[in-house]
């Protein structure tokens, strides 16, 4: 494009505003990281703290699973307890504390391991799931039961005691998160085992949630303001992505469901406090904010070679972690949000990002050359995934705060 | 056999070792009382209900198998199509109520259920690439007999019951690995429980191509059609996703594929076989089946050291030609003398065979690869639970009233 083009552009930018659209919400385009490996060709994320801190599982060179997290790109290992093979890490908050299900396949007893400075403390039989800020930790136990067989129940960890929360009158269930409050959610057998139920864990007792008109349901991420997400079936027995909201008695007073991408199924992993909803449809990565269900793999850079498959969880910045195929391989990734009209991403938009938004406009050769670790998306103004001349109203209102 | 002498042989035949099988005890747990404050509120107390006998005291008695040991399926579906979730489950059902016990053919309902792991299409993309050949397309969750991850079993007419084609897949609804969920298996007779069970149904993704298929850039599948193509003149890069048995027969899923190619075991096998020198593994075999973690093959002949090839013989004897995959399989009589002993039916696998008056095999040996006792902790679970020791079902009051003065009869026919 010519010199002349460019200048016009500028000039469009700098002056431009008169066709603009008030409160013109952009759509969300992320980064995306590979959370990296323990020297095998496979990982999975599960968790992320707060902070930022992700964690999961990964192949080592002999082939195992063993758990890890990501330290601002720097992968460490969290490997299993005496005796054990596997590990994955399922939990980590801001105080430093991850925990991870240490076992052996094939074995009945899952071994938990908290996690903290490097120092892993035994969980016992506990199995844990998750963790919230105050390090209480949510998960289940396996045990005999007479004449029942070997059942998993769902259970609390709490500075090393652990006790078991009831089931709906059935022979297991397994608690899945927890959020600040306190408040537990998982899933449970009623009575006979006939149905496995999202239950919410309040006094310690069992509530059960409910579904979308079908028969079972399960929870699996709950945030402070009383969002519950899942998975249930409907009326015509379709595993749906669903979000409950709960009032302060812990009474479900809405019912939603999310929709699907595509596919007859969805599935919810996790809410944040901002009421965003990640999981997987139909093989795909969703993010689920405001009645919409977006696919993922539409909010990343085009050729990045990611499918994302599932996301997994959602941290109130709204960076999301998850699995996906990245060259050929399961894969971990990290999508971080971009900040959209920040095109020489130095953590602000304002009137220096106007050059470089110009130059991704009309030479996007030269942009990723001169911004190497700028993905061109921080153009994309609109948020429709392309980086064009319909952004350029929209990149001025972001410049003029609008 | 002692729980160290597990470990023992384990270590012997220089594998690394696993924990031991639980022998003779079940494990009591007393749960502390935990109390906590805000919402998290007061907590249950864990029982500490054990069964103190380990034998079954229910009207009968069930016993629940898988038919193969372990059933493998793709990791991925959008390039190439291997096997499909699909999961055997089976139960025979004693009615021990009177000294002559009997096989229960009818009158009850078997349900079953695999614990913790409920779902299938959001762990597997195999429901996006259900392939023609198989019919169309069930619903998510649903297999390709129209049985899902709980349900009720039919009656074989060959003593047992079954559920075929169960869809299950190893992780499970909290997202961990487990190819070893346990199913809970309930026998209800006019809605009363007559007996209830657990059995492992086993499954793994764990096929390793990408030791060897391993391109930087482009898919394991991908990198597998690829030399397909080159080699074999096919362009199957432009028809993902291949099932490989459109062309070369499977009996496992029961397609002729072309006749005039050869099988899919074979073509596998005798391709692969100069190959396998590239890899560095103890066990060859787990570089496609199931596999360095998940070691499927975990029974009884492993803790004494019997291997893949002793009795599959090597990988070109599998991959011959005049060979009948998943149909010409070892037979325990190759190995097995006794005197006064049987084994297979003539013409029936083991996994097929029945004895003492038409119990399976797998009633009292449970799965083949899983031969109790195991050297996992799960496939013992059925027999702790039923005669309170891990291995062979040789407890004879877990059918009989009393233990009967004859000696037992390891015969086809026991009149």
């Amino acid at each position: 494009m010519s010199t002349k083009i460019s200048n016009e552009l500028r000039f469009a930018v700098i002056v431009g505003g008169a066709t603009l659209i008030a409160g013109q919400a952009a759509a969300q385009s992320y980064q995306v990281t590979d959370l990296g490996d323990l020297g095998g060709p496979m990982s999975m994320a599960f968790a992320i703290s707060p902070s930022g801190l992700p964690v999961g599982t990964a192949a080592t060179p002999d082939g195992n699973l063993h758990a890890f997290f990501n330290d601002a790109g720097q992968v460490w290992e969290l490997p299993p307890a005496d005796d054990d093979q596997q590990s994955w890490a399922f939990g980590a908050n801001d105080a430093g504390r991850i925990v991870a299900m240490s076992f052996d396949l094939g074995e009945l007893h899952v071994h938990g391991q908290m996690w903290e400075a490097g120092v892993s403390t035994p969980m016992g039989n506990f199995a844990p799931r998750a963790m919230n800020a105050a390090n209480v930790v949510v998960g289940y136990i396996s045990r005999d039961v007479t004449d029942m067989g070997f059942m998993d129940r769902p259970a609390v960890w709490v500075n090393g005691i652990i006790g078991e929360l009831p089931t709906l009158g059935g022979n297991s269930g397994y608690a899945t998160a927890v959020n600040d409050l306190n408040q537990i959610i998982g899933f449970s057998d009623t009575a006979g085992d006939a149905q496995v139920r999202a239950t919410l864990w309040l006094g310690g007792t069992a509530r059960n949630l409910g579904t979308l008109g079908g028969t079972h349901s399960q929870a699996f991420g709950i945030n402070d303001m009383g969002d519950i997400v899942g998975v249930a079936d409907d009326a015509a027995g379709r595993p749906r992505a669903f979000r409950f909201q709960i009032d302060d008695a812990g009474v479900v007073v809405t019912r939603t469901d999310l929709g699907t991408l595509g596919s007859v199924d969805s599935y919810a992993c996790a809410v944040n406090e901002r009421g965003e909803i990640v999981g997987t449809s139909n093989d795909r990565a969703f993010i689920w904010f405001g009645g919409l269900m977006t696919d993922l793999n539409t909010r990343i850079p085009a050729g990045s070679g990611w499918r994302l498959s599932r996301a997994a969880a959602i941290n109130n910045a709204g960076v999301i972690v998850g699995s996906g195929w990245h060259d050929g391989y399961p894969k971990a990734f990290m999508l971080t949000p971009m900040l959209v009209g920040d095109t020489n991403c130095d953590g602000a938009v304002n009137n220096f990002d106007i050059d470089p938004f110009v130059m991704a406009l009309t030479d996007p050769v030269l942009y990723a050359t001169s911004f190497p670790d700028c993905e061109i998306l921080h153009a994309d103004a609109n948020g429709d995934g392309v980086v064009n001349n319909f952004d350029i109203d929209p990149f001025v209102v972001l410049l003029s705060g609008g | 056999m002692k729980a160290g002498a597990f470990v023992r042989a384990v270590e012997e035949c220089g594998r690394r070792p696993r924990a031991a099988a639980r022998v003779g005890s079940r494990t009591k747990w007393v749960m502390r009382a935990a109390v906590f404050g805000g919402v998290v509120g007061s907590l249950a107390l864990a029982g500490g209900d054990g069964n103190s006998n380990g034998v079954v005291n229910t009207p009968f008695v069930v016993f629940g198998y898988n038919d193969l040991g372990m059933h493998c399926m793709n990791g991925d579906y959008s390039d190439l199509i291997i096997l499909p979730p699909f999961n055997n489950l089976h139960a025979q059902v004693i009615d021990r109520r009177e000294n002559d016990p009997h096989i229960v053919r009818t009158g009850v309902t078997i349900d079953y259920r695999i614990m913790g792991n409920t779902h299938s299409s959001d762990k597997s993309n195999f429901w996006q690439f259900w392939p023609p050949q198989f019919g169309p397309a069930r619903p998510p969750n649903i297999g390709l007999t129209g049985n899902g991850l709980r349900g009720t079993m039919s009656s074989t007419g060959n003593g047992d019951f079954a559920a075929t084609g169960i869809p299950v897949v190893p992780i499970d609804d909290l997202g961990r690995e487990n190819p070893y969920p346990l199913a809970n298996i309930v026998v209800k007779q006019n809605g009363q429980v007559m007996a209830r069970t657990q059995a492992v149904v086993p499954v793994s993704t764990e096929m390793s191509c990408y030791l060897c298929h391993n391109n930087p850039g482009i898919s394991t599948g991908m990198d597998i059609l690829l030399k397909h193509d080159r080699l074999h003149g096919t362009n199957l890069v432009n028809e993902r996703p291949v099932l490989c048995a459109r062309c070369h027969a499977d009996n496992a899923l029961g397609l002729p594929g072309d006749p005039t190619l050869p099988n899919l075991s074979a073509a596998m096998h005798t391709a692969h076989a100069p190959r396998m020198g590239m890899i560095q593994l103890p066990e060859v075999c787990y570089a496609c089946h199931p596999g360095v973690r998940t070691q499927c093959q975990r029974d009884v002949h492993f803790a004494n050291g019997v291997t893949c090839t002793d009795c599959h013989g090597n990988m070109l004897a599998v991959g011959s030609p005049n060979r009948r995959p998943w149909l010409d399989e070892p037979r325990c009589g190759n190995c097995h003398t006794r005197q006064g002993f049987e084994f297979e039916e003539p013409g029936k696998l083991f996994r097929e065979s029945r004895g003492h008056r038409g119990v399976q095999c797998m009633t009292c040996h449970n799965s083949p690869h899983a031969i109790t006792p195991t050297v996992t902790e799960v496939d013992n679970v059925q027999a702790t639970n039923i005669q309170g020791h891990a291995g062979v079902i040789n407890t004879c009051t877990v059918c009989h009233s009393q233990t009967p003065s004859d000696p037992f009869p390891h015969r086809l026919t026991d009149d």
